[in-house]
């Protein structure tokens, strides 16, 4: 596991009639709170009606610190100012609360279930079990609080291309795989699962390092990856693999040092790209040096698998 | 067979730059969504409107799958940006901090009328301007 995060936090709670819900988000917001939010439950048995009236309940966290009371004056403050403006509306009411060991990171956890997520992979959470067919490539992921699960489309289409890339090109003699932005460590964990010999993984964010030093132990191919935290633009090892499953706005942006760390014949694949941005990505990528080898869809997520030119520099 | 939708979650996150720290940690975790992958498709989504406040209206079901829709800035956010300010007021009562004109408030009630509870234009023009009125903003005739 890894460490949960020991910080508390301040939670506001306003009632009030829904006409004041824009401005007071907008008061929480310029009070330091990072964004709010409204829910609404089902009522989940046909007994079970929501009470009819017009107020609405919104909600915002604070970090818990020494401004924690200036904050929740403040807010009080302003709340009073509103029931002078607006004496006929149902007089707001303020609930503030201390959250001491928040583990809002955790709960989804009992709906991470193994999932096949291509011919021969499976991806299953470590506190799962599964019995593996003959054939099964099992990767076992503790996700913590970084992305890359196998269960969003994007990390499951490169998991789809990666595997196709290493088991049908018999001509490679040895893989050299860059992961940019490995989250978990999901994709250069399946990559060394497959036979790669040398794996990058790479993420500016130092607790998904952390996670996918763990992972990688967990599925005993720390020999063969190197977890760094960095930026892509500081790694200069030529690589025949590259995967990069980012957002189209960091992929254009690496575009260039990508294609020039990859070996001629080399393989690029992109991912988390939605279709409105395709275009720009195509326009981008299908450039001098690269061909598009293949294209992979699921619901709105579109994958380029592009290779390097054999003549290119 | 439709799925059975548990719970409505409407968020005000920045654009492009959603975390698994509060308020999404909070507002989806209890709900059992898969927080990672909330904030990579919002951050795929909005990207290029990174700065923006963008909201943005959760559905999740019993399967703890869930879809989304993202809406438009709110009225408060508008409402600064037509008086050229930074924030709203502390003491709305008593501290004036800009104004806007009734046509760039209609505008706004026009560009919101979808994510209003209104009727018609008339009703939505109200909301706006009791928005304007709780930020300190006044309306110049």
């Amino acid at each position: 596991m890894t460490e949960k995060e020991q910080e508390k936090w301040l939670k506001v709670e306003i009632s009030a009639g829904s006409e004041l819900m824009d401005a007071l988000g907008n008061f929480l917001t310029e009070t330091g709170a990072q964004g709010v939010f409204q829910e609404t439950l089902e009522p989940q048995s046909p007994g079970d009606f929501p009470e009819l009236s017009n107020c609405e309940t919104i909600k915002a966290y604070f970090p818990q610190d020494v401004r924690s009371e200036k904050r929740i004056a403040a807010i009080a403050g302003y709340l009073e100012s509103l029931k002078e403006i607006f004496p006929d509306f149902a007089t707001p009411v303020l609930k503030t609360e201390i959250i001491p060991d928040p583990d809002w990171g955790e709960q989804w956890k009992k709906y991470f279930k193994p999932i096949r997520v291509s011919n021969n992979i499976i991806v299953k959470p470590t506190w799962e079990r599964y019995t593996p067919s003959s054939r099964d490539i099992v990767i076992e992921i503790d996700p913590g609080m970084a992305f890359g699960t196998g269960q969003h489309a994007s990390t499951r289409m490169c998991i789809e291309a990666l595997e196709d890339i290493i088991m049908q090109d018999r001509t490679v003699k040895g893989w050299k795989v860059l992961d940019v932005g490995c989250g978990t460590g999901i994709l250069g964990i399946t990559a060394a699962r497959l036979g790669a010999e040398d794996v990058i993984c790479l993420d500016i964010d130092k607790k998904a390092t952390e996670i996918a030093r763990e992972n990688a132990a967990i599925n005993h191919v720390d020999d063969r990856i190197t977890v760094v935290d960095k930026d892509a633009m500081t790694i200069n090892e030529p690589r025949n693999l590259i995967i990069a499953n980012l957002t189209s706005k960091l992929l254009l942006k690496l575009r260039q040092h990508l294609t020039h760390l990859l070996l001629p014949e080399g393989y690029l694949i992109i991912s988390g790209i939605i279709e409105q941005d395709a275009r720009d990505i195509e326009e981008d990528f299908w450039a001098a040096q690269l061909t598009s080898s293949r294209v992979i869809k699921e619901k709105e997520w579109v994958c380029y698998v592009l290779k390097k030119k054999a003549s290119a520099a | 067979m439709a799925k059975k939708v548990i719970a409505s979650i409407k968020l005000q996150i920045k654009a492009g730059k959603a975390t698994p720290s509060p308020p999404i940690g909070p507002a989806l975790g209890q709900h059992g969504v898969n927080i990672m992958e909330f904030c990579k498709a919002y951050n795929a989504l909005t990207q290029k409107q990174e700065g923006m406040i963008i909201p943005v209206v959760i559905t999740v079901y019993a399967d703890r799958s869930f879809t989304f829709i993202t809406k438009t800035p709110p009225a408060s956010v508008l409402l600064k940006q037509a008086a050229k300010i930074a924030k709203g007021a502390a003491d709305p009562k008593r501290e004036k901090v800009g104004t806007v004109t009734a046509k760039q408030v209609k505008e706004i009630a026009e560009l919101k009328i979808n994510d209003l509870n209104a009727v018609d234009i008339e009703g939505a023009i109200k909301i706006i301007a009791g928005t304007a009125r709780s930020m300190g903003i006044e309306i110049a005739s």
